[in-house]
């Protein structure tokens, strides 16, 4: 009984996020985001002497993406834009050569970005976002577009807005937010959504399976209110690195 | 895009602060950056960190048909990428010249060094073996990417898990690590590269140079070496003259840095596996230090005077600068508990093999700067081994006063007299070391570091040293203490 | 969310309407869309103390992206025809005329090879040109500008560092010049050069500056201190 009313609770969640910003010197801006690991509930449990806090700990993956950016930076001849900034987007994967799906990711990301920033006002010029992935426990896409959304934050280029990615999945009946690998094998579709800190508008939406619309329309509500969550987090980030100015 | 030119006014500083001896960071010449290991939550997955220069490494294995001229070995394919993320001047996705270099070093160290038992990876012959694919990446290159990149790839292939196989006649069933436990890689030895830069025509050779380096440097030395001394790879880059004394040099240097490198990977290895038995989490998580400023900004700057261990040194210096003696002992003892937690002596096997912990490292440069001093720098090469066994008996001595409390005359006689006991052991230890070598590793491709100068360094130059140590040890007994005489 | 000076904010955050009435200039890191004030990066929120000038201080920034009359530091990388070409770490290198030096004519050409720094004023810095800069003034002086003398170090830091240590009341340089004496120029590019009597003195210098990069005022004269103490060893 216990265990199913915790489960519940679980699922409403997103994995905790961890960032890191800067972590690379190279680059103009760098940002390493994990997703995951040890999902800590803390409960409060009152007796009639003490109160206690008990955290309950659950394993659930632990993504990790590092995100550099260069910006703006020469262009080569080929990619010239005399109105806006071009985009280039790499994901390396870390085995192997990219493939299929890393090429879709690579462009999801490009197109994801290529809305958040205000590429008009450096025309003529590159903004270079360099991806790589450390550690794939599902979500993927979703932590990708957050770690190069933090580090173009970190670089100090101009930018729109914010984004913030939520997956989340739909099993037989459910809909499960920020699945981990493990869940997405149980999965019937998964479904990626990107909002934007302003408005909290929709800016992409990726999604793969069977669902109905209603489904869609339904997670596309949750996981638009997770994405507060993440905005949060962002602001207590940037809030944590101004201090130490 | 393109790398930003290098100022004359760069170029001319570096080189003449190492006219003085001098680094941008505050390294002394043969100083290594500090490497960190980091392990993901997949098995063979990687990061390293050596200074600021960042690599991570993933292997992973596929089974295929094995080559017809070795019909019973796996593969080992290892593939060193160089994405901007690395440096604005790195392109993806096109192979330049450095990432050719780093591949083919990478190749000489590892594969040609024949470390990985490629036959326990066969699975049937001439039909199925285990391709085993290293996958090296650079996330920041501040430098030294051979280190960074060999010690990864090391370290990923040590720490790699493939699937448990069993053939029962024609089938062959590749079992899931949830059923089966995979199985780890078989290494014979640990190799592992160390580089070094060398400035005007040879006259200044530096450890471990940061990417400005490398661009003054003239020329690098490349050493593929293992735990065990032996000599697996070499590669002598640029245009500087090297002579041979200067490769026997370094090379002795490089094995022991060879030697720590590998110590501190299989603390790192054996730690990650405990962790994972008993169930705590593992992952990069921990790579994330969310509590720390910019993390760039650091204690440790690109640009420094001192390195950061060496200002704790200075500063606990200067608040005991004239305390009494019995303080002294007592800092003696502070630091020893320190560095209980490197190990003191690790017997890495086959008789030759010693960590030398940092105490001790540092002793011995005094000892060498001492003799630099009291030589004119022509004896400053001081031998190895030698020198460690010595500095187990200098530790000896300062336990002993420690202990005993005695004045230090007694237990100086002691010593000496042990020391002399003692003198032949590491001869013994190289002929054993030497006997094994012949028999499991191929002959031609196996140089044993100094065996021969041994004898010399402990017969001429010890005894003479003897009484200098004990002046030394009178004047200062701070460890460490030399830094506090300048000597530029 | 009502945002006021002294806030943090984040891009997308909306300060606040446009009051056409009152004169008010909007600096880097805001922007106007459809009346509506917003910031595009994240900083601090922060108004010029004597005029209504609003702008968002960036936490971190390192790319640099050319503004007029600003004046930097930069590495010749080519020489063709009549113009250097100069490497200020912008995406694109920028231009300096050989006549753009005082007292510089057609038979008189300044003595500059590639590799040298010079220090110069940015007059063209606008998105669709080529940068331009000049190492004279209005009058046709030098001033502080023009080719760096030989010897030196220079190094890159952030853009933040740099504003930082230029501010007017910043205690660094006043400190360390007690014990050193040393020539320092600092682009807004962020590069900086040092020179000093000794090689160790000059990274002191250089260590001190980027030490100094998160530190408060009363930290860096304790940090100064420090180095200056550890520079007696040297």
């Amino acid at each position: 009984m216990e265990d199913s009313a915790i489960f519940n609770v679980q699922e409403q969640w997103l994995r905790p996020l961890r960032c890191e910003l800067n972590v690379l010197s190279r680059p103009d801006g760098s940002a390493m985001i994990t997703q995951g690991s040890y999902f800590i509930l803390c409960c409060y449990v009152n007796t009639f002497l003490y109160s206690y806090r008990v955290h309950i700990f659950f394993f659930k993956g632990n993504t990790a993406v590092v995100a550099a950016v260069y910006g703006p930076v020469d262009v080569k001849p080929q990619r010239i834009l005399v109105d806006k900034a071009s985009i280039e987007t790499v994901y390396k994967p870390k085995s192997g050569l990219p493939n299929v799906a890393d090429r879709m990711r690579e462009t999801i990301i490009k197109n994801t970005c290529e809305t958040a920033l205000l590429s008009a006002i450096h025309p003529r010029t590159a903004v270079c976002i360099v991806l790589q992935e450390m550690q794939d426990s599902g979500g993927l896409l979703s932590c990708c577009i957050n770690a190069a959304c933090m580090a173009l934050m970190d670089s100090g280029i101009a930018m729109k807005f914010l984004v913030a990615a939520v997956s989340c999945m739909i099993s037989e009946d459910d809909i499960i937010l920020d699945p981990s690998d493990k869940d997405l094998m149980g999965s019937k579709a998964s479904l990626t959504f990107v909002f934007d800190s302003a408005k909290k508008n929709l800016v992409a939406s990726h999604t793969s399976g069977v669902f109905s619309q209603e489904q869609y329309h339904e997670s596309l509500l949750k996981c638009r209110q997770a994405s507060c969550e993440i905005f949060e987090f962002y602001r207590s980030l940037v809030k944590k690195y101004i201090i130490c100015i | 895009m393109k790398e930003s030119i290098l100022s004359i006014s760069e170029k001319t500083f570096i080189l003449s602060a190492l006219s003085e001896t001098r680094r941008l960071d505050g390294r002394k010449l043969d100083e290594f950056r500090p490497m960190k290991i980091h392990f993901g939550s997949d098995w063979g997955c990687c990061i390293v960190t050596l200074g600021q220069t960042k690599v991570i490494a993933q292997v992973s294995c596929e089974v295929q048909q094995p080559k017809p001229t070795r019909p019973n070995e796996g593969l080992l394919l290892l593939f060193v990428e160089l994405s901007p993320m690395g440096a604005p001047h790195f392109e993806a996705g096109r192979q330049s010249d450095l990432a050719v270099q780093l591949n083919r070093l990478l190749e000489k160290c590892i594969k040609d060094s024949r470390c990985v038992d490629l036959e326990s990876l066969c699975i049937t012959a001439e039909e199925k073996v285990w391709a085993v694919r290293v996958d090296v990446n650079i996330l920041n290159h501040e430098g030294n990417l051979v280190d960074a990149a060999s010690l990864a790839a090391l370290t990923a292939l040590s720490h790699f898990r493939r699937p448990d196989v069993t053939t029962t006649g024609e089938q062959t069933i590749i079992h899931d690590p949830a059923e089966r436990d995979p199985i780890p890689i078989t290494l014979h030895h640990h190799p592992v590269c160390v580089s070094y830069a060398v400035f005007d025509k040879g006259n200044h050779v530096i450890a471990d140079p940061t990417a400005i380096e490398e661009r003054v440097s003239e020329g690098q030395i490349v050493f593929g070496v293992n735990a065990y001394r032996e000599l697996c790879g070499l590669h002598l880059g640029g245009n500087a003259p090297i002579t041979l004394e200067m490769v026997n040099k370094y090379a002795t240097r490089a094995a022991k840095r060879a030697l720590e490198l590998v110590t501190q990977m299989k603390k790192a290895l054996a730690e990650d596996l405990k962790n994972r038995i008993s169930g705590i989490e593992v992952g990069f998580r921990d790579c994330i230090d969310s509590n720390n400023r910019l993390s760039l900004g650091k204690d440790n700057f690109q640009i420094q005077l001192f390195t950061p261990d060496f200002k704790k040194e200075r500063a606990k210096r200067a608040s005991n600068i004239d305390v009494k003696e019995e303080k002294i002992n007592d800092e003696v003892m502070d630091d020893s508990s320190e560095d209980d937690s490197e190990p003191v002596i690790v017997s890495v096997g086959k008789g030759s093999a010693e960590l030398v912990n940092q105490k001790k490292q540092d002793m011995k440069l005094r000892r060498k700067r001492k003799l630099q001093n009291d030589e004119g720098g022509k004896e400053y090469d001081v031998d190895e081994s030698s020198s460690s066994e010595e500095s187990d008996n200098l530790d000896k001595e300062s336990e002993d006063t420690r202990k005993n409390g005695e004045p230090m005359s007694d237990s100086e006689i002691q010593v000496v007299a042990e020391y002399k006991g003692t003198e032949n052991k590491p001869n013994e230890n190289k002929v054993i070391a030497n006997i094994e070598l012949s028999g499991d590793s191929e002959e031609e491709e196996t140089v044993l570091l100094h065996g021969e100068d041994l004898k010399n360094g402990s017969t001429e130059k010890g005894r003479g040293r003897c009484p200098k140590e004990e002046k030394m040890e009178g004047d200062e007994p701070h460890s460490r203490g030399w830094y506090s005489k300048p000597t530029w | 969310m009502h945002i006021t000076v002294g806030d943090v904010v984040l891009p997308g955050d909306l300060i606040g309407e446009q009051d056409e009435l009152k004169k008010v200039v909007y600096g880097p890191g805001l922007r106007v869309h459809q009346n509506q004030i917003y910031a595009v990066t994240s900083g601090i929120f922060k108004k010029k103390p004597d005029a209504n000038y609003y702008y968002v201080d960036t936490f971190h920034q390192k790319r640099y992206v050319p503004v007029r009359s600003e004046d930097v530091l930069g590495v010749v990388t080519n020489k063709s025809g009549d113009i250097f070409k100069v490497d200020i770490g912008s995406s694109e290198q920028a231009s300096l005329s050989y006549l753009a030096f005082e007292g510089a004519t057609k038979k008189n050409r300044p003595d500059i090879q590639v590799g040298d720094l010079v220090f110069a004023k940015l007059v063209v810095a606008s998105r669709d040109m080529e940068p331009e800069l000049v190492c004279v003034d209005s009058y046709g002086k030098k001033g502080k500008l023009g080719p760096l003398p030989e010897g030196g170090f220079v190094f890159s830091c952030s853009l933040n560092l740099v504003r930082k240590i230029l501010k007017k009341d910043y205690p660094l340089f006043n400190v360390l010049g007690k014990d050193i004496s040393y020539e320092i120029s600092v682009g807004m590019n962020g590069k900086v050069w040092v020179k000093a009597a000794t090689i160790p003195q000059t990274i002191a210098v250089c260590n001190a500056i980027l030490a100094a990069e998160h530190k408060t005022k009363d930290e860096i004269d304790e940090m100064s201190k420090q180095i200056l103490k550890m520079l007696a060893y040297c």
